[in-house]
């Protein structure tokens, strides 16, 4: 298997009169271009896991290689220029800027980048063509749906073409139709485009489509498969 | 980049105009306060020295001596740093038109103005007030002189300030030696002198002007007292407005931050910010001082445009600007991306803390159990923000547990764990959280 993602021994845990791992001993790979779920019940760490593999956060012990490169001696500054270049990021409540239309929010990461603004422009076109918004635009967040929002928060994760993109519950503020569009974008782009998905979910319709499906209970992967 | 960013961190366009305008009107006003107090340091330099030319050195002898004292040779580079005018001394005249100060010119310089035996010189304001022209006799009487002497000169009061002027070439003791600088500093042409005269007074402009400042500004005390609160209130609503604007910017922060923009750019955003309004309240004051200086001078005002006014006021305002700016920078550069993967928006209701104990009984069982609460505003059954925290997560001690908006956004109250550990409890009916103490683990 070719592992885009490993996890070394990872933990992050708090001491409430006894020790309470957030994240245990956690040792996983991620395939290259396939989808990962990790799926448990609330509470059971999968957030935290995410925050660690993107560099959000920072594991007290343990390591995170993102094709072959260790977290561990990555600066902070050096962390954000990864998240930049090789990360993409979908979150449940969509996290878009407020004050950028639909196709600027898209242009944005692209802009951190250095991409010039005129192919910054055609190529966040595309991506909200891809996702079937091709006639909102110009359109504020506010003024767009809950799926309308996440399906551009998802062409905002792809626009620097990255090689793993993390979701976090990327379903669970939507309605069943917005639910099914979401999931059926993901696995376009994962087969189109090559691309690794990570998502976190609690979404059975989400963890049907992954290649791969890491299960956690109190902070630990109890089952992968 | 920088245009895209610059649309996202500059939203709150309100805000920066008030306190463009804040900041537009304090300097303003600074530069017109010290017009004013450097009207008055002039008046009062004025008084003591007349309009005496700047270069000038007043060595006043403690007794009258029949000449200048030998200047010491001068060993050092340059020319010698003075050179002697004259001599004269100090005395009072009664008169016709009053009891005077007179300065009687004791040998001819050149600085007697020409008077001959028989002629006084008046100043211009005292020709002024009584009518006195060249040519009309005035009734004089000192300690040595007793003569009617005629009007040959007004002077304009530049070296002998408001006095008579005479010459006594018969009686040339003198109380008063001039010298003009003409090489170093004032120090170096003091300390000169002072080797011929230990124990004579020196005055000259630069001194004058100091010992007039220092008297201008103890009699303005109570009103640089109300400059120095202005400046305060400046300093504390612009750190307000900063932080204030950091704060609803939290949000936007984690997401550019987890999109993969460097603290410091952050920083750079939220400095860039920060500065304009300082920056465009900086000209814009400069500008609308000057206009009103302007505008009082010619309406006859006797100010002048000083530009150390402008300088100072606008440098008075930036302690407060260095604060307000690398504070929220501060923040900018530490803002936590990790917020945005918890975040959970829970409409909230009230209920009174009488229904609280009926409704939670387990409550009592976790305070004894050593849990700390925090209680969230809720307002008429809702609360007007964002929580970002449920039952079961694991805390930081002072991380956000939720943001509230106050006036329209222009205020923004956080909610910070009081300790590390997890929720224990949540109620969201009432917004309140428990929070479990706990110590972070080393992992050594």
């Amino acid at each position: 298997m070719n592992e885009i993602l490993r996890t070394e021994r990872l933990n992050k845990a708090f001491h409430l009169g006894e020790t309470i791992y957030a994240v245990s001993d956690v040792s996983i790979s991620i395939p290259a271009g396939k989808i990962t779920a990790i799926v448990g019940p609330s509470g059971c760490g999968k957030s935290t896991l995410l925050s660690l593999l993107g560099g959000l956060d920072r594991p007290m012990s343990g390591d995170v290689l993102l094709e072959g490169q260790s977290y561990r001696r990555l600066s902070e500054d050096a962390l954000a220029l990864m998240r930049r270049r090789r990360l993409g990021y979908v979150f449940q409540f969509f996290n878009l800027i407020p004050h950028l239309s639909a196709l600027e929010n898209v242009m944005l990461p692209m802009s951190f980048v250095g991409t010039a603004r005129a192919q910054a422009r055609e190529k966040a076109r595309e991506l909200l063509s891809a996702v079937g918004l091709s006639k909102r635009l110009n359109h504020m967040p506010l003024q767009l749906s809950g799926g309308e929002q996440q399906r551009v928060a998802i062409a905002r994760a792809l626009a620097n073409a990255p090689s793993l993109v993390l979701a976090d519950e990327p379903t669970g503020n939507l309605d069943s139709k917005a639910r099914e569009d979401v999931v059926e974008l993901l696995t376009r782009f994962n087969v189109a485009n090559s691309q690794t998905f990570v998502i976190v979910t609690h979404d059975d319709s989400v963890a049907s489509v992954a290649h791969h499906v890491i299960r956690m209970a109190d902070g630990r992967v109890v089952n992968q498969a | 980049m920088t245009q895209l960013l610059w649309r996202i961190f500059r939203h709150n366009w309100r805000v920066q105009a008030a306190v463009t305008c804040l900041f537009t009107v304090s300097i303003a006003l600074l530069i017109v306060y010290g017009a004013y107090m450097e009207r008055q340091v002039r008046l009062l330099q004025l008084s003591v020295v007349g309009g005496a030319p700047e270069d000038l050195i007043y060595v006043q002898t403690p007794y009258l001596q029949p000449e200048a004292n030998p200047l010491r040779p001068h060993h050092g580079p340059g020319p010698v740093p003075v050179v002697y005018l004259g001599s004269w001394r100090l005395d009072i005249a009664h008169t016709n038109i009053g009891t005077l100060p007179v300065v009687v010119v004791g040998e001819d310089k050149g600085i007697n103005l020409g008077l001959g035996e028989g002629e006084v010189a008046l100043p211009a304001a005292l020709s002024q007030e009584h009518g006195l022209s060249i040519g009309e006799e005035l009734y004089f009487r000192t300690g040595t002189i007793s003569r009617r002497l005629a009007v040959a000169e007004v002077h304009n009061e530049a070296v002998f300030g408001g006095r008579l002027v005479m010459h006594d070439f018969l009686h040339p003791e003198a109380l008063v030696f001039l010298y003009r600088k003409q090489a170093g500093s004032w120090a170096e042409a003091i300390h000169y002198l002072r080797r011929s005269y230990p124990t004579a007074v020196f005055t000259h402009a630069g001194a004058t002007r100091a010992a007039a400042k220092e008297i201008i500004d103890a009699v303005y005390a109570p009103t640089q007292g109300a400059v120095f609160g202005t400046l305060l209130f400046v300093a504390i609503a612009f750190l307000t407005v900063t932080v204030f604007s950091f704060l609803t910017k939290r949000r936007l922060l984690a997401i550019t931050k987890t999109l993969g923009l460097r603290a410091f750019e952050l920083a750079i955003l939220i400095a860039g910010e920060a500065a304009m309004p300082p920056l465009l309240g900086s000209v814009l004051g400069s500008a609308l001082g000057y206009a009103v200086l302007r505008g009082l001078i010619a309406s006859g005002q006797e100010l002048a445009i000083v530009p150390e006014a402008f300088s100072s006021a606008v440098l008075a305002v930036w302690p407060a600007v260095v604060l307000g700016i690398a504070i929220p920078s501060r923040f900018a550069q530490v803002a936590t991306a990790t917020q945005l993967l918890y975040e959970r928006p829970i409409p909230l209701q009230t209920v009174t803390i009488k229904e609280l104990s009926r409704r939670f009984p387990g409550l009592d069982k976790l305070v004894a159990d050593g849990v700390k609460f925090v209680k969230l505003q809720v307002d008429s059954g809702h609360f007007n923000g964002i929580v970002f925290r449920r039952l079961g997560d694991f805390v930081k001690q002072g991380e956000v547990l939720a943001v509230e908006e106050r006036w329209w956004g222009m205020q923004v109250v956080e909610y910070h764990s009081p300790a590390t550990g997890e929720i224990v409890f949540f109620e969201p009916e009432i917004g309140m959280f428990g929070v479990q103490a706990a110590l972070p683990v080393d992992t050594a």
